[in-house]
């Protein structure tokens, strides 16, 4: 007997069945449609979490004061006040692996221009911080080297900053005053930010930078900074970077374990194996749909070799091997699930699109997830085909032509 | 399917006698259902032969062994004790798929409720035989034509059996059993649901074939209709009561 047969009469049979197929295959409908749809959604996730990390510029290193230092006790004031922002001048030459960095201060201030004011958080960073973060103005420019040696109050505004004191107004040229503590600062705008949004903890459109020297030759701040930031050189593995600069801080400090640091690149990780373990359970749940939907296939075929005993009967006394009769059963409910697959794929197509539009993902359907699917739903098929089709294939064909 | 070239159409002894090889031979063969105490004894040390175009009806009261014995025949079930040839070969032993082959090629069936399927048109219905005996797509149509035209069916080729009427039915169910050549046909009550019109339809074309050459074994307990084979088997509480020739009425309690 061969594949166009045993499908012909498959089809005839799940047609002649009509709606109980309908309803036995709902299962794997609702398996597979789950499994497309949740995988989907999981992925354009990780994929959204990705993009915006990499976004902060790729190969950033982030190094923060320890909370406690490596041998056990707290970080005293004294050691804080060791982290100058000169550090971060030295160290792109300590650490080869290291082509930038800066140093990082926040504080907050009143900003007034005419009539309008706001309170945004200050950051005083070293002019490489727009390239480090791949932060780039959409108009003027970002902080230069020549603002910090001249300690100019040059600033550069966040986009939903600039939006909110200027209005339609050009802010650039704009003479702006900055209020620290009750201590007003003239200041000019030299450039306004990209909109970047916001990512874990900081907004970027809400905040303003000025040049950390600036800030600190007018007292403003201490000069002991709040954290670096370094970007490591393309094609230097991450590792030996974070090695470098673990040394030179060690070294400079006179102890080990006063900074953190962390690589970009071990956040993506971090962040793209608990979004994976998540699509993996997500998955899983579905994939629990999926067996589910297996037993009303199973329950569907007994009841279809019950009904049919008498044409099992027949189809012996005309030839059919015990094999052929397996076979054709077999088939009926391969075909079965593997078309509650087909529809349960463009049901989770749609879902997993609509999905990632509410929930402004991007649209992944991988290939691996339809395959999976669509093989998940022939293997279900089979598998719990076996049985009915066994059951079948075993009668006695006396005994199923006596049957009515 | 060359086979149809082969078979010596006319060439049957007028008399229907066993000469030549017989077509089916049981040798002692007994049926037994079940063990022990309630063991039931359907067919008790049977012998019998029917030769290459014989036309034979058996018959005896249901319960005999007369479904039994068309069973064994037919290679749908085997035998408890004795042997079975067919064409001279002994399937007594042979394994399930050989039988199911043998069925395929060898036996043609026909059935009191014709037993079409009823999703599948007429020619797919006559094709099955042929599917299942791996003849390709086109030789099977062509095969399956030609027997549908041989019972006068060929204008109702595309039909679902539920469109015809019996009598059309069960011609189908005749050209599906002719399909694949077979050395004999067993007809189980052919006629017990069919009016005495369409019932005589199919015994005319039973008796034609027959004509023809090809060998039938009409399983029936109406003795009108034994009486149109020429050799009648009466089997009673196991065993072959009577087997000689088919007497007119009331004659028939032979020997």
């Amino acid at each position: 007997m061969r594949v166009r047969e045993l499908l012909g009469v498959a089809f005839r049979s799940i047609q002649a069945g009509g709606l109980r197929s309908f309803l036995s295959v709902l299962g794997i409908v609702i398996g597979v449609a789950a499994v497309i749809a949740l995988v989907s959604v999981g992925q354009g996730a990780t994929l959204q979490i990705q993009s915006q990390l990499t976004s902060l510029g790729s190969n950033l290193l982030t190094i923060i004061p320890a909370a406690r230092t490596a041998s056990g006790g707290r970080i005293s004031q004294e050691q804080l006040s060791d982290l100058t922002m000169e550090l971060a001048d030295e160290l792109p030459a300590a650490a080869p692996a290291v082509t930038a960095a800066t140093g990082l201060v926040q504080t907050r201030a009143t900003l007034v221009v005419g009539a309008s004011n706001l309170s945004a958080l200050v950051l005083g960073v070293g002019d490489a911080y727009g390239t480090l973060l791949n932060y780039r103005p959409i108009a003027g420019r970002f902080l230069q080297p020549r603002d910090g040696r001249e300690r100019r109050m040059a600033v550069a505004l966040g986009f939903g900053v600039a939006q909110d004191l200027f209005g339609s107004e050009a802010p650039v040229g704009r003479e702006i005053t900055l209020v620290f503590s009750g201590r007003p600062v003239a200041g000019v705008v030299v450039g306004v930010m990209e909109p970047k949004g916001a990512l874990f903890f900081s907004n970027f459109d809400r905040q303003v930078y000025v040049p950390l020297e600036t800030l600190v030759a007018r007292g403003i701040v201490p000069d002991r900074v709040g954290s670096y930031l370094a970007q490591t050189r393309p094609g230097v593995s991450v590792d030996d970077a974070v090695a470098q600069v673990t040394f030179f801080f060690d070294r400079r400090l006179r102890e080990p374990g006063l900074v953190e640091v962390a690589s970009q690149q071990a956040l993506v990780n971090a962040v793209t194996q608990a979004t994976g373990t998540m699509t993996l359970l997500l998955g899983a749940i579905a994939g629990i749909a999926l067996l589910v939907g297996g037993i009303g296939i199973m329950n569907v075929m007994l009841v279809a070799v019950a009904e049919r005993t008498h044409e099992i009967g027949v189809r012996m006394a005309i030839g059919a091997r015990r094999a052929d009769i397996l076979r054709q059963f077999l088939a009926e409910s391969t075909a079965l699930s593997v078309v509650g697959g087909v529809v349960g794929l463009v049901l989770g197509w749609a879902g997993g699109w609509a999905l990632s539009r509410a929930l402004r993902f991007p649209f992944v359907i991988s290939t691996q997830s339809v395959l999976l699917a669509i093989g998940f739903s022939m293997a279900v098929g089979i598998f719990f085909g076996i049985y009915p089709a066994r059951r079948a294939s075993r009668l006695d064909p006396v005994e199923a032509l006596r049957y009515e | 399917m060359s086979r149809s070239e082969v078979i010596p159409t006319g060439a049957v002894p007028a008399d229907g006698s066993r000469s030549g090889a017989p077509i089916v031979r049981l040798e002692g063969v007994s049926k037994v259902y079940g063990r022990g105490e309630t063991a039931v004894v359907a067919l008790r040390d049977v012998d019998l032969a029917i030769g290459p175009g014989e036309f034979v009806a058996i018959t005896g009261p249901s319960g005999s062994g007369k479904s039994t014995l068309m069973h064994i025949i037919g290679c749908l079930d085997r035998p408890t004790s004795g042997r079975l040839y067919i064409e001279g070969q002994d399937v007594s032993r042979l394994s399930e798929a050989r039988l199911a082959a043998l069925r395929n090629r060898r036996i043609g069936f026909v059935f009191q409720s014709f037993h079409l399927m009823p999703r599948e048109t007429v020619l797919r219905n006559v094709e099955w035989p042929l599917i299942y005996a791996g003849v390709p797509p086109a030789r099977r149509r062509q095969r399956a034509l030609e027997v549908l035209a041989q019972v006068g069916m060929a204008h109702r080729v595309h039909h679902r059996p539920q469109e015809l009427s019996g009598g059309e039915r069960q011609r189908v169910a005749i050209a599906r059993a002719l399909v694949n050549d077979p050395a004999v046909i067993l007809a189980d009550e052919p006629t017990g649901n069919l009016d005495s019109a369409n019932g005589e339809q199919v015994l005319a074309l039973l008796e034609e074939l027959n004509a023809q050459g090809r060998t039938i074994v009409l399983v029936t307990h109406d003795m009108a209709i034994a009486h149109r084979a020429r050799r009648l088997i009466r089997v009673r509480d196991g065993r072959v009561e009577y087997d000689g020739g088919s007497a007119p009425l009331g004659r028939e309690s032979g020997p």
